[in-house]
């Protein structure tokens, strides 16, 4: 058989891969046209068994998120902290009345990412770690937001992912456009979740000023809520006082005083701290009551 | 002193010879400009992850072309009865092992420079102020690192026959002691004896390669650690290889050579 020209090869080779490119472009083009979803590379590549590296870059945005400074797995099995991360929402939803002590929450914190060094070697060893705590500030925030969003496109289905990384975009780098795609995605994947639809109203109140989206995104809330079986309910009270603490904040901010009382009924119902919210509901009779 | 700078000229002439630093060079570069190139929430600002990419790929890049590059070298040597001519220029065995650990060595810092020049290049497009003091710092730290690594693998060269058992297993060896050597103290605690002895003997026996490990504060842009923190891991990074290779000269100097 008689050899080809490595001349000619090579115009061929490249006639060949234009071709296929051409090829592959305008199927790929005309799928997306018919509306095909876009499965990503994550689910092609690894299937289900992404879900179980999901949890692992949410710890890489907590690492991020504290400049560095972790405590290993075997420090962890000892102490365990919770991430910040992800904690910070919940510590800014809750809206039942109680005070919280923010100063001695971040001592606490910060001792249990604190790892302490138990002979001289370990000590030696610790003056090549980041032992200093803090957290990331002024717009540094957005460091974090590749491993959110590597997190969602691993396990679409993990709720708290998507709020966390609508949180930090919508209070911290002040981008609510963004925070509501990303919201809007979660609801997309997950389209009866309360919790977005309590994190979509949140964003609509305090970066939109939009309190009748708002009222409307958590009514819908409190009604998917309400949906769940019961052992679900019973173990998501919290939730609801969430929900509910939330709606009377914003009918009391609007002049609903008479709303605002039954929200709080509700949330008092379910609440950890019903004394706080009574008290709540007190103020709110007086300023009804007064001419 | 020039006998064993000949040999050790060798060793580094080979490592520009071969293909491995530069297929680890343009995997690395692919991979870090790939992940540059990811747009994540139209923030053009986003950086330390792709550091982290960076640095992690050129930790791994290092570590195999210093165990790769020295696993060879003795058994090449013997394999192609080089090493006859060799010690009859005269050069003694303590002097090629020296030669041998020198060339490795440097030849290691110069693919690590190449790397961080690469990473200092790929930070700059996005990062306006660089640390300078601290990125040579780490990358000090980094080839203080390989020398405890190439001292291990020259003596696994002299234990082991295969060139690829002494590779996997001083791969083994060093992302065990990368992965867990700082908590061996603490897992320790929670045995019973005597595997809590054992383990306390191995904590404080093992080289600590990761001690050198300072990727997180450069990723994070927190302070390294200071000179004389720097200077005192350098001696210990000197003792262990200064063990080891006296280990290596030990098995060498009475060892067979006839294959």
């Amino acid at each position: 058989m008689k050899a080809v020209s490595p001349k000619l090869l090579f115009p061929f080779l490249i006639v060949l891969a234009y071709t296929l490119g051409t090829v592959t472009y305008s199927r790929a083009v005309g799928r997306a046209a018919i509306g095909a979803s876009d499965e990503g590379a994550f689910k092609k590549l690894l299937g289900d068994g992404r879900r179980l590296f999901a949890g692992q870059f949410v710890e890489m945005a907590d690492v991020y998120f504290h400049s560095g400074m972790y405590p290993s797995i075997f420090d962890r099995a000892s102490q365990p902290a919770t991430k910040a991360v992800t904690g910070a929402v919940n510590d800014h939803d809750d809206h039942d009345g109680e005070d919280h002590d923010h100063e001695e929450h971040e001592d606490e914190h910060a001792a249990a990412m604190t790892p302490v060094a138990e002979n001289w070697l370990e000590a030696f060893i610790h003056r090549f770690r980041i032992t200093k705590h803090s957290h990331l500030t002024e717009g540094n925030e957005r460091e974090i937001l590749p491993w959110l969003k590597l997190a969602i496109e691993l396990d679409p289905q993990n709720i708290e992912t998507y709020t966390t990384a609508a949180y930090w975009l919508r209070r911290s780098l002040q981008r609510p456009e963004e925070a509501e795609a990303v919201l809007r995605e979660g609801l997309r994947n997950n389209p009866t979740n309360y919790e977005l639809l309590f994190e979509m109203g949140k964003l609509y109140k305090e970066s939109k000023q939009d309190h009748e989206r708002a009222r409307n995104l958590w009514l819908a809330a409190l009604q998917c809520w309400q949906r769940q079986d019961d052992a679900a309910r019973e173990a998501n009270g919290r939730d609801l006082a969430k929900i509910a603490s939330n709606l009377g904040e914003l009918d009391e901010e609007d002049g609903n005083y008479s709303q605002a009382i039954q929200d709080l009924e509700l949330a008092k119902s379910v609440s950890p701290h019903p004394e706080a919210i009574q008290a709540w509901i007190e103020r709110i009779r007086a300023k009804q009551s007064a001419p | 002193m020039s006998r064993i700078w000949a040999v050790a000229m060798v060793v580094i002439k080979e490592l520009y010879r071969r293909k491995d630093f530069y297929v680890l060079f343009v995997l690395t570069a692919l991979l870090t400009l790939g992940a540059l190139s990811v747009n994540f929430f139209d923030d053009p600002k986003i950086i330390r992850y792709v550091k982290d990419i960076c640095l992690l790929l050129i930790w791994l890049s290092t570590l195999i072309i210093a165990i790769v590059t020295t696993a060879r070298q003795l058994p090449a040597e013997r394999e192609d009865r080089t090493i006859f001519p060799l010690l009859a220029k005269p050069v003694s065995r303590g002097q090629v092992i020296a030669g041998k650990f020198l060339g490795c060595w440097l030849a290691s810092g110069l693919a690590l420079l190449v790397f961080y020049v690469f990473f200092v290049a790929v930070t700059g497009l996005r990062e306006p102020h660089l640390m300078w003091g601290a990125y040579v710092k780490s990358m000090f730290l980094h080839w203080m690192m390989l020398a405890m690594v190439v001292g291990l693998t020259l003596l696994g060269s002299v234990i082991f026959t295969a060139v690829s058992s002494n590779v996997t297993i001083c791969l083994v060896a060093i992302f065990g002691i990368l992965f867990i050597g700082e908590h061996l103290a603490k897992l320790a605690v929670k045995q019973a004896e005597p595997v809590r002895a054992i383990t306390y003997t191995l904590f404080y026996c093992i080289p600590h390669i990761e001690l050198f490990d300072v990727r997180r504060q450069i990723v994070n842009d927190q302070p390294l650690p200071g000179w004389l923190d720097c200077g005192l891991a350098s001696l210990y990074a000197a003792a262990y290889a200064g063990v080891l290779l006296y280990a290596t000269w030990l098995l060498f100097r009475r060892k067979s050579l006839s294959t």
